[in-house]
């Protein structure tokens, strides 16, 4: 019976991401995120949101190829947004550019598309964890302060500070593979 | 097995896995790694989401997210009903394709004319050459931010740049962005304009500092 509306549920949603009504709940559901992602990928906001139509077009068309039975809608189309980002970024390298335009103040040519992509997908996982979590992460490991001045600005025991470094990092990974990432693969 | 020792070390494992353990605490941890496999395997799950972790960059997460127009969902699902469009006119003309093959046989020959497909999205206009040896051609598409313009241009001297522009009623110019002369190459490129289509009467091109069109073309909208 379960096994049934499992199987029902999954052939909704294959058969209907081709339907307007299912891909605009996925625009609901997951537009804002992936429009970020595309903004500050590219960092251009006209061109974001030529990125975000081009995924729900590219999704669209590939709407038979989808299975949710081995990726999350949410997997899929950020997998498809960073496809589009990807080409988009390479089709500008190759493009003359316009020379009134902004010089791209883009992290782009800070640092390779790749590892933004991996920085942004963790910044919307620290997102999802719990504040106590979030905190010592990014205090620790990205602000680079010592555990004990954490525990003091706190007002707790260094050991807590600690243990929850480890909850948070035990965290990040759930949310991580959640969200379909597959970093140590 | 996770034991009580396993617990008292788990802190140590997060710290470690972060770079911040000191040697005495290292060297106590190490110890306890070698003879349990389940902390081992519990260093081999976290180390990679520190490392990932290490690309956040902290200011960008206090920043509130760039949140997309209102307008973008009316936009997708627009461009997504002409793509739509687009198909079913791609099926019916290959089905009139196929019956005007069958029509053409039966009449020993005579074919019907094909049906026109339609091409890339937007509408074309039509180029005056303005300057010899000059030839454009450019689809033109109404978008919720403005008009979308895809343009190719032959036979303007390589190496000089030019401004593409579209020109309002009221004889006023609105940029739409400069390319770099291809010589006999085709140039091909997207422009956007945050210009409503509506509001634009031509499509031009010209030399910088020189407003003399050498490519232009009406817009009808």
């Amino acid at each position: 019976m379960r096994l049934r509306r499992l199987r029902q549920r999954a052939d909704q949603s294959v058969g209907s991401l081709a339907d307007d009504t299912v891909l605009r709940a996925a625009y609901d559901d997951h537009g804002s995120e992936l429009f970020a992602l595309a903004y500050r990928s590219l960092g251009d906001r006209g061109r974001a949101e030529e990125a975000v139509q081009e995924t729900f077009l590219r999704a669209w068309r590939g709407a038979d190829r989808y299975d949710p039975q081995r990726s999350a809608l949410r997997t899929w189309l950020y997998a498809i947004c960073r496809n589009v980002v990807i080409d988009a970024s390479r089709a500008r390298a190759a493009r003359p550019r316009m020379a009134d335009a902004e010089p791209p103040d883009l992290p782009v040519v800070e640092r390779p598309l790749e590892q933004l992509l991996v920085g942004l997908q963790m910044e919307e996982a620290l997102r999802r964890l719990s504040e106590q979590h979030r905190l010592v992460l990014v205090e620790i490991h990205l602000r680079d302060r010592p555990a004990g001045e954490v525990a003091a600005q706190l007002g707790v025991p260094v050991g807590t500070v600690r243990s929850r470094v480890y909850y948070g990092l035990k965290a990040l990974r759930l949310v991580l593979e959640e969200m379909g990432w597959h970093g140590d693969q | 097995m996770t034991s009580d020792h396993c617990l008292q070390m788990r802190p140590l494992l997060g710290m470690y896995v972060l770079g911040r353990l000191d040697d005495r605490e290292f060297v106590a941890l190490r110890a306890h790694l070698d003879g349990c496999p389940d902390c081992r395997s519990e260093l081999r799950d976290l180390s990679p989401v520190a490392a990932a972790l290490s690309e956040a960059d902290p200011d960008r997460l206090t920043e509130p997210l760039p949140l997309p127009p209102a307008a973008l969902p009316d936009t997708i699902f627009g461009a997504l009903d002409r793509e739509r469009g687009r198909q079913r006119y791609r099926r019916i003309g290959l089905v009139a394709a196929a019956a005007s093959a069958a029509i053409g046989l039966a009449a020993g020959g005579f074919v019907l004319r094909g049906i026109t497909v339609s091409g890339p999205p937007g509408q074309p206009v039509a180029f005056t050459a303005l300057s010899p040896g000059v030839a454009a051609s450019a689809r033109v598409e109404n978008r919720a931010w403005g008009t979308g313009i895809s343009l190719d241009v032959t036979g303007l001297p390589q190496g000089g740049t030019y401004n593409v522009w579209l020109q309002r009623p009221d004889g006023s110019r609105m940029n739409a962005g400069s390319f770099i002369g291809g010589g006999d190459r085709t140039m091909s490129m997207q422009l956007a304009v945050g210009l409503p289509m509506s509001d634009a009467t031509t499509l031009g091109v010209s030399a910088p500092g020189d407003d003399r069109a050498l490519l232009q073309a009406p817009l009808r909208s």
